[in-house]
């Protein structure tokens, strides 16, 4: 074992325990008392967890988790036949491996976000085929079922080219393409279902249609790309191989120019039509006397500076220069500025998009103010239970959201560094653990 | 259905459609239905959190304002949005087509708060069942958290009167409660006759609690205005 594994060692144990230790505290060191809600620690206990970082923290690391996921499957399944076309051939496992560990942090918090996780087994249980929250706890292990099988096909097509295959990952091997298949349409599925979970419910009310699902199936290839390209120069970076100069791992320079590059160009792509969504979404609604007031918000409203400082410079203009810059000069650099700020840009739209609005009270204290001639029939629900309706429910970063959101992204860097030493992601790895198979 | 209208309710498929009716200009906002209501099915009172609720409004601009009390409550719905989003099946429709909550299956996720469109739900935490307990002794309804609603007293309701508390309680005659299968009955009558109407009909969640408003209170009906 090399010097730099035993860094490696060293930095995942303490990832791992102390992001499982903060969640750990995060349960009161009670997790069967917290899977049934009975915690004393902070939120819990007196008052419902409110829609906060946890809420905004799983479709983050969700949608991006799917993103990297189905935006490499691709790239695979494409170039089946003509491996060599794939710029992304020799990073494909550790691209995958990167997506499950993302979503772990996404599940986490899902779960932390329920008062009483354990019940979560009613999900399946008692299947409800009208609950979209339902569908995305099936489509999450359909999800999970697909990246895993990916991996070990991947895993599999190396053993395959030393000579010695077990029987079981031959089977996976044979059928590889089917299962890239099978994952890039259930994470495409599961993205589309998670942006309807939240355009359904109370949101904006342009939200309500079919915005939302293409929405969230656009953000996770803006967001997966993001994330790709924030780990391939930092991998590049604090992993580089001695036998080169500069590379990606196991990937060489003139192969790391052609990665950051295509890269580049479909963060750039992702990112326009991530810009062309969010015009339409408010142009629609500012250009409606009934959804006006809720544009008004938006565009200079109380909400106006996390719009256009957060969303349209963070998040869309400034990685859509930076993009073009970095596949003009294939600059590494250049490209993880880039994913940075459109992960920023992300986690904006996902607070925008989908917490704001289901925990802000101006829904229901502007909804008298009935434009002239409206049929418009709006609600009496501000007070009712006697205080606005969405002070139990309210937009609030909690310590108990901070303790989780903290656990489980620690957590998040301890599982993917595991991989990078359990599983052999690069290029020159041989295949270990076999016996597993056996 | 003849005699009392409430004494079949809770049997399964005596009264398919259970209906209630507020009378808005009955309602002299003494708030004795919230106090009944809160004792009956033990709600969080404390944390402000009711099953029903009097609105203590003031309608119109002034000099011509008028004091309005509009009781609220679960609507009922024949296509509610609370039961389609919950995950668990926690949430469900029972006989006479009243939505309950299971709280044992409940996982307190709240998309079901959420998705009510007329804030009926709220959540009954690990702390109210401790506070429940100095209030309502130890004979305790809610056990473990859950989100918590109206019922129409599902359950709950002395036997043999089976009416809601709230209704037992009111001394303005402003809820009225009964089968909206039965023509005869006075929900019915007044549903049928057009006197009553449902809040915000536009999102076809088909409530089967109704209102009747006064002149004053045309801003509550659909295309109303707001003074």
């Amino acid at each position: 074992m090399n010097l730099k594994n035993v860094k490696l060692w060293i930095w995942t144990i303490v990832f791992i325990l102390i992001g499982g230790g903060i969640m750990f505290y995060g349960m009161s060191y009670d997790p069967l008392g917290w899977a049934q809600g009975l915690v004393s620690f902070t939120e819990p206990n007196n008052e419902p967890i409110p829609w906060g970082l946890l809420v905004i923290g799983y479709i983050f690391f969700g949608v991006i988790g799917t993103g990297v996921s189905t935006y490499n499957s691709l790239y695979e399944l494409f170039n089946k036949n003509h491996k060599e076309r794939n710029p992304f051939d020799k990073i494909k496992l550790r691209n995958e491996w990167l997506a499950l560990a993302v979503l772990v942090p996404g599940l986490i918090m899902v779960f932390a976000s329920a008062y009483k996780p354990a019940e979560a087994l009613y999900i399946y249980l008692s299947f409800r085929d009208t609950s979209r929250i339902a569908w995305n706890g099936v489509l999450y292990v359909l999800v999970g079922i697909g990246i895993i099988a990916e991996i070990l096909a991947l895993i599999g097509e190396k053993i395959k080219e030393e000579g010695k295959i077990p029987s079981v990952l031959k089977l996976i091997v044979d059928i590889d393409a089917l299962i890239v298949g099978y994952a890039i349409i259930a994470e495409l599925i599961l993205d589309a279902n998670l942006g309807a979970v939240f355009g359904y419910l109370s949101t904006w009310v342009y939200e309500f249609g079919p915005f939302m699902p293409i929405l969230f199936v656009v953000a996770s290839f803006y967001s997966g790309i993001a994330m790709i390209s924030f780990i391939t120069p930092l991998y590049s970076w604090l992993r580089r191989p001695t036998s080169y100069t500069s590379g990606s791992g196991g990937v060489g320079p003139e192969e790391d120019k052609t990665i950051f590059k295509v890269l580049a160009r479909d963060g750039l792509l992702a990112t326009i039509t991530i810009g062309f969504l969010i015009l339409w979404w408010v142009w629609l609604t500012a250009t409606n006397p009934e959804t006006l007031p809720w544009a008004k918000l938006l565009i200079n409203g109380s909400w106006s500076s996390t719009f256009w400082i957060g969303l349209v410079l963070i998040g869309i203009i400034i990685p859509i220069v930076l993009y073009s810059v970095a596949y003009k000069k294939e600059s590494k650099g250049l490209l993880f500025a880039s994913s940075i700020f459109v992960l920023l840009g992300w986690f904006v739209i996902v607070t925008l998009a989908d917490v704001i609005p289901q925990a802000i009270s101006w829904y229901y204290s502007v909804s008298p103010v009935s434009p002239p001639g409206s049929t418009w029939v709006y609600e009496l629900r501000s007070d009712f239970n006697g205080v606005a309706q969405y002070t139990q429910l309210p937009f609030a970063v909690s310590s108990y959201d901070l303790v989780w959101f903290a656990g489980s992204t620690l957590f998040l860097l301890g599982v993917y560094t595991l991989g990078v030493l359990l599983l052999p992601l690069e290029e020159e790895e041989r295949p270990k653990h076999l016996w597993i198979f056996k | 259905m003849s005699g009392n209208p409430y004494s079949a309710f809770g049997n399964s498929g005596s009264c398919k459609k259970w209906g209630f009716v507020v009378r808005v200009d009955q309602c002299l906002g003494c708030m004795a239905c919230m106090a009944a209501c809160a004792i009956e099915n033990q709600t969080p009172f404390w944390e402000q959190l009711w099953r029903t609720h009097v609105e203590d409004l003031e309608v119109g601009t002034f000099p011509n304002t008028q004091r309005m009390f509009v009781p609220r409550l679960c609507m009922q719905c024949e296509n509610p949005p609370c039961y389609y989003v919950c995950p668990t099946g926690a949430t469900q429709i029972v006989d006479g087509g009243i939505v309950v909550v299971d709280e044992y299956k409940c996982m307190g996720c709240l998309y079901c708060v959420e998705a009510c469109p007329f804030g009926a739900r709220y959540f009954y935490t690990y702390d109210d069942i401790q506070k429940a307990k100095e209030y309502y002794g130890d004979n305790l309804i809610h056990v473990v958290p859950h989100v918590d609603k109206c019922t129409f007293c599902y359950g709950t309701a002395p036997d043999g009167t089976h009416t809601p508390a709230c209704v037992r309680t009111c001394v303005g005659g402003a809820r009225v409660f009964g089968c909206l299968d039965d023509p005869n009955s006075e929900v019915s009558v007044l549903v049928n006759t057009g006197q009553a109407v449902v809040l915000n009909p536009q999102l076809n969640t088909q409530p089967k609690v109704f209102y009747v408003f006064n002149k004053q209170s045309g801003r509550y009906s659909r295309g109303g205005v707001n003074s």
